[in-house]
């Protein structure tokens, strides 16, 4: 066993009590689960391009309740406008969260609270995304101290983005944290929930967020993360869609040493769209890696996935797409796209674009490219008078752009000033003001 | 399209289902470090390839079959193979004529056009049954170039500084379980040597034919293309029917040396086992081509046999500015299972590939497409296209792609591009208002769907691979 | 040649043809014209043996013989003939081999002798002046990257090789410029003879300036409202259709 691994079986023999029956089931199944399926390695063939043996070397020790001063709260990158949940190390801070803005019927609060005063409305969904025989998903069932529920009944419409904010601040060793998010809406709600990931130090964030659509609900969440330079990141989202339902996640991945972001969604209803974006900026050592499953159970489903990469220094960017389309799931109509673009040397990419059809009347398709900048696009402006950096900047942003743009408004302008920053010299683009 | 039609498509027989009766000089069956001096020892092998056999079998017992293919199979009993069986030579044969008549009979039934059929159709044929050579045309026209065109075993006897060199230098001994097993038991097969400079003036080609009743056919095929020289070569196999399931596991090697081009294209259409899925070939064959500079090589492939296919011709684009190619046309029906694809390992510098895969899923088979491109950190400038396109006829068969990609270099420029449809409604009627019957339109859609690899293979072959896929699905080709 | 009696025909739950009445000498040429959704085009596939379109009630017969009994590809060897509203792509499929393959499989159909690849060749050229096209076009796939006027030139191609008894020209004009349109009207005059028929369905008259039609027809909601002589065309090119009394009160075109 590594030593990530020996520190965490000794969290697991010591699991948080209380909470009603099915909580505590779904605990002891967790650790067993992760007791039989110990970290992934590079020979599991989902990880067979993304090591973790930075982290297997670490001793980690579950993330201490915490309380982010005014200096550090602006470090993380300041709290976003209300309604908002604050989870710092997992757990609820009602003192910086604020609910003001949520709609009469919702509700929006603290997982432990919500497992106490109201089980039986999560029993059907907690715990039962589907990730099985999952490494992470077990070590969160297991280890979760507390989370961010939101329930929207049947017809709710969210006049403004629910925000999720997940914080791990690390003590002096390296700390483990368990964010845990649940949404479960109703028939025809019509909701944009915006997670943020940000941390301070030395961790793994292992988290999972579980959405459920009732029919004919459209929900849209985004992904924004953007955790500490030594950070690694797991962000498991699973997605279950009722008949005539409406998905969009969008992801941001910006930070983390190692970031895996897992979406893996069931199109359970008939009639149903899911799309699944991501824009990935690495540089330095960074490993972002994505994996996207989509299940199509049920005819007449859409789902559409455009994932692209931006890779400088010695950054790896990784693309896994499955698209499964079960036996009966006729006129499914898939598509994945994944580009990149590698900017030095020493980046890489290895994409996945996966197709299992077991239906007939099908449309799928996938596509990709890799490359680098036009270097004809990039003469161009420079016979246009734009400096060589301004002009890679530029055109680098252009790439980029598309998937900025997709974003719901209210979060625009604040991803396209986070992803400029982080473009090499992104400070030359005017967009950037 | 009606449930009455594709009942018809795929309930198609097997035609070329037919047992010769020779008698066979066979090995004991079963697998030990004696069958593998018996056979060496039969074939009047010199120490250097019984070593390396003993090598590889040696390695073989630490490995493990693999599992990943999406393929399922009962296990194989490797020690209930025959690792060795050979039609009984009356004599040392001198000419044609003296070829064995049940066997020329049994190559008239497969329509293959040896002796005068070989020289009116310009093609040179390099015939195996079971497992040894028995016959060899234009080896004389070919010996004027300089050109080695033989069985393995005359090789290793006429040549054997040449296999020696070459020999495991594309696929090592201990590559992968199945190159490992072949490599310890390999019987015969084919060797191609073309000189520098050297275009062959006529395709090759050899007939693979799996014959008696469990015995493992395990070719070993190496062509090396000297600097400058160009050579196309031809692989057409078929198998009789049978009810137990066969192991095949052939290793073709292919050395391009600087400048040179080797063009290698395979029609299979081994017997794919019954509609319930009893019987058929298991192939399991490793093929790789290793290109030096300015080198180029072509796989094209149409598999329309086999109850399971696991095979992924590979170039391994070592030279700068050399060039790989894999068209392939799979086609599953019944209950076969076809896990193909290949891998581009791009090594040089402007190194190009394409790859263009058409897969065509029918009752409940199962196709799928396994591929990778991988460019090389010193890849500068390399390139890769590849288009994977399935068709599905019938609503319980599966098409499946998993392409890998690795980039390692920022130059590289990699695009793919997957579909998967069916045949359209609107297609087949708008074929059958023209007066072409519904089975016709099917095959006449398929055809179109997969030209692009056809126009690939040499003219006989195109229209030998157009009628097998038509067969596959359906009665003729219009 | 062609007689229709009492046909209805529903798609899905939808019924579109109410009981519709029509008879086609030959000799003849006929134009159906009337507005969308009138059911011309449904008319048309179910002449043709579209098998999405369901007859529920009426009779067909062409030529004696019963032809609702008869799959599509038999209606072809019968001589029926239908120009596509929109043609359909065939990847991969050449257009030359296409034609020789539907050309045997009719000629087998009527026992004739199959042609060979030359003497077919040699009636393509002769056919291919007609659409006034060089070879290159007919080495192409089927339709495949065709502009949409050339898909219909290829239409009539088609029935040029082909020569069928009925030819029905499904909007076989639209999305065509003037010379285009030419053309095609002049492979249709080309092929107009004692023992052959048309029956052109049309939403424009401008067609029928090129071809002289013997009857037109009006056709709203299902049914046929009005039959005349070549003047009804200019008539309805002037008022439109909306003047057009539906049969009955309910019936009335949209």
């Amino acid at each position: 066993m590594s030593r990530a691994e020996e520190s965490l079986a000794r969290a697991l023999d010591a699991p948080a009590a209380g909470g009603p029956a099915f909580a505590a089931a779904l605990r002891r199944a967790g650790a067993d689960d992760f007791r039989r399926l110990k970290l992934p390695t590079t020979r599991h063939e989902e990880w067979r391009y993304t090591s973790l043996a930075g982290l297997a070397a670490l001793e980690l020790a579950p993330a201490a309740p915490a309380r982010p001063d005014a200096a550090a709260v602006e470090r993380l990158g300041g709290l976003p406008p209300a309604p908002r949940l604050v989870l710092v190390n997992g757990r609820l801070d009602a003192a910086l969260s604020d609910l003001s803005g949520l709609p009469a019927g919702a509700f929006a609060g603290s997982l432990t609270a919500a497992l106490r005063e109201r089980p039986a409305a999560l029993e059907p969904f907690l715990g039962r995304a589907p990730f099985r025989d999952h490494a992470f998903a077990a070590l969160n069932a297991a280890l979760f101290e507390d989370g961010a529920v939101l329930l929207l009944p049947d017809g709710a419409a969210l006049p403004a983005p629910v925000q999720l904010v997940h914080w791990t601040v690390a003590g002096a060793g390296p700390a483990a944290a368990f964010p845990r998010a649940l949404v479960v809406a109703g028939r025809g709600v019509r909701a944009t929930v915006v997670e943020r990931f940000a941390g301070e130090g030395s961790y793994l964030a292992a988290g999972l967020t579980e959405l459920w659509l009732g029919d004919e609900s459209r929900v849209e969440l985004v992904r924004l993360q953007r955790e500490a330079p030594e950070a690694f990141h797991v962000g498991l989202l699973g997605v279950t869609q009722g008949a005539g339902t409406r998905f969009a996640a969008r992801s941001v991945a910006l930070g983390a040493r190692v970031a895996r972001f897992e979406a893996r969604a069931l199109l359970d209803g008939e009639g149903t769209e899911n799309l699944v974006d991501g824009l990935y900026v690495a540089g330095g050592a960074q490993v972002h890696d994505h994996f996207v499953h989509v299940d199509h159970a049920r005819p007449r489903g859409t789902s559409r996935e455009l994932f692209k990469g931006v890779l400088d220094g010695q950054a790896r960017g990784v693309f896994t797409g499955r698209v499964l389309v079960r036996p009966g799931a006729q006129k499914t109509d898939a598509g994945q796209v994944s580009s990149n673009l590698l900017l030095s040397e020493d980046a890489t990419v290895d994409a996945r674009p996966q197709l299992e059809i077991l239906a007939d009347d099908v449309k799928c398709s996938h596509g990709g490219t890799v490359g680098q900048l036009d270097e004809e696009a990039l003469f161009y402006l420079r016979s246009r008078g734009v400096d060589r950096s301004t002009a890679r900047a530029m055109l680098t942003w252009a790439f980029a752009a598309e998937m900025v743009e997709r974003l719901p408004e209210q979060v625009r302008a604040e991803v396209r000033r986070l992803v400029t920053a982080r473009l090499p010299d992104g400070g030359r683009l005017l967009e950037a003001a | 399209m009606s449930q009455d039609a594709i009942r018809e498509l795929t309930e198609q027989r097997y035609k070329y289902g037919f047992v010769t009766e020779i008698e066979a000089d066979q090995a004991p069956p079963g697998l030990s470090e004696e069958i593998i001096r018996l056979i060496s020892a039969k074939k009047g092998e010199p120490e250097f390839l019984l070593q390396w056999r003993l090598k590889a079998y040696r390695h073989w017992l630490t490995m493990v079959e693999p599992r990943w293919a999406a393929v399922k199979y009962a296990p194989i009993d490797y020690q209930k193979i025959v690792y060795y069986s050979a039609p009984r030579p009356k004599k040392q044969l001198g000419s044609l004529d003296e070829v064995d008549p049940e066997l020329k009979r049994a190559f008239e039934k497969l329509g293959i056009p040896l002796a005068e059929q070989a020289r009116l159709a310009g093609v040179a044929v390099d015939a195996v049954f079971d497992s040894v050579s028995v016959a060899t045309t234009y080896k004389g026209k070919l010996a004027e170039k300089g050109i080695v065109f033989c069985s393995f075993s005359e090789a290793v006897k006429d040549h054997p500084d040449l296999v020696e060199r070459w020999l495991g230098s594309v696929v090592p001994a201990g590559d992968n379980f199945f190159a490992a097993l072949n490599s310890a038991v390999f019987s015969d097969g084919s060797f191609v040597y073309v000189p520098r400079g050297v275009r062959c003036p006529m395709e090759l080609s050899t007939y693979f034919r799996i014959n008696a009743e469990n015995t493992g056919q395990f070719e070993r095929t190496l062509i090396v293309a000297d600097e400058g020289s160009y050579v196309s070569y031809l692989e057409g196999c078929t198998a009789p029917m049978r009810d137990e399931n066969q192991l095949h596991a052939a290793v073709v090697e292919l050395v391009a040396l600087p400048g040179a081009e080797i063009k290698y294209s395979t029609v299979q259409n081994w017997y794919p086992g019954d509609a319930e899925g009893r019987g058929g070939i298991f192939n399991f064959v490793t093929k790789r081509a290793k290109a030096m500079e300015r080198a180029k090589i072509s796989w094209t492939q149409v598999e329309t046999g086999s109850a399971i296919t696991w095979k992924y011709p590979s170039c391994i684009l070592q030279g700068d500015d050399s060039v790989g190619e894999f068209y392939s046309v799979a086609l599953a029906n019944h209950r076969q299972q076809a896990d193909t694809g290949t891998k581009m390992i791009h090594i040089g510098k402007r190194t190009r590939s394409t790859i263009v895969s058409k897969g065509i899923s029918a009752g409940r088979g199962q196709n799928t497409y396994r591929g990778l491109v991988r460019m090389q950190k010193g890849a500068t400038g390399a390139r890769n296209h590849s288009q994977c396109d399935s068709l599905l006829i019938g609503d319980e068969c599966g098409a499946h792609t998993f392409p890998y990609i690795e980039v390692k270099n920022p130059t590289g420029q990699v695009e793919h591009e997957a579909t998967t449809s069916r045949i359209a409604e609107d297609q087949l009627f708008y074929c059958r208002q023209r007066g072409l019957s519904e089975e016709d339109a099917v095959s006449m859609i398929v055809n179109g769907f997969a030209r692009r690899v056809l126009k690939e293979l040499p003219m006989e072959f195109a229209v030998e691979a157009q009628k097998l896929l038509g067969m596959s699905l359906e009665g003729s080709v219009g | 040649m062609l007689r229709i009696q009492g046909l209805k025909a529903k798609i899905g739950d939808r019924e579109i043809l109410h009981g519709l009445d029509l008879a086609v000498n030959a000799g003849e040429v006929h134009a159906i014209m009337g507005p969308n959704g009138s059911g011309k085009s449904t008319l048309a596939s179910v002449l043709a043996g579209r098998e999405v379109v369901e007859v529920t009630a009426g009779t067909v017969t062409f030529d004696g013989q019963d032809l609702l009994a008869l799959p599509a590809e038999k209606r072809a060897a019968a001589g029926l003939f239908l120009g596509f509203q929109y043609p359909v792509e065939i990847p991969g499929v050449a257009n030359l081999y296409f034609l020789r393959t539907a050309l045997n499989a009719v000629r087998r159909a009527r026992g004739q002798e199959e042609l060979d690849a030359m003497d077919f060749l040699a009636l393509a050229k002769e056919k291919l002046k007609l659409v006034k096209w060089d070879q290159s076009f007919v080495q192409r796939a089927v339709n495949e990257g065709f502009s949409g006027g050339e898909k219909k030139k290829n239409e009539i191609l088609q029935m040029a090789v082909l020569e069928p008894r009925l030819a029905i020209l499904d909007e076989i004009d639209s999305g065509l410029d003037i010379d285009a349109l030419k053309v095609v009207a002049g492979g249709v005059n080309a092929l107009r003879a004692k023992d052959r028929a048309t029956i052109l369905v049309t939403h424009y008259q401008r067609l029928l300036d090129h071809v002289k039609p013997d009857v037109v027809h009006v056709m709203a909601a299902g049914r046929i409202v009005k039959s005349g002589g070549p003047e009804l065309a200019h008539e309805l090119e002037r008022s439109g259709y909306e003047q057009l009394a539906p049969p009955r009160g309910e019936a009335r075109a949209p």
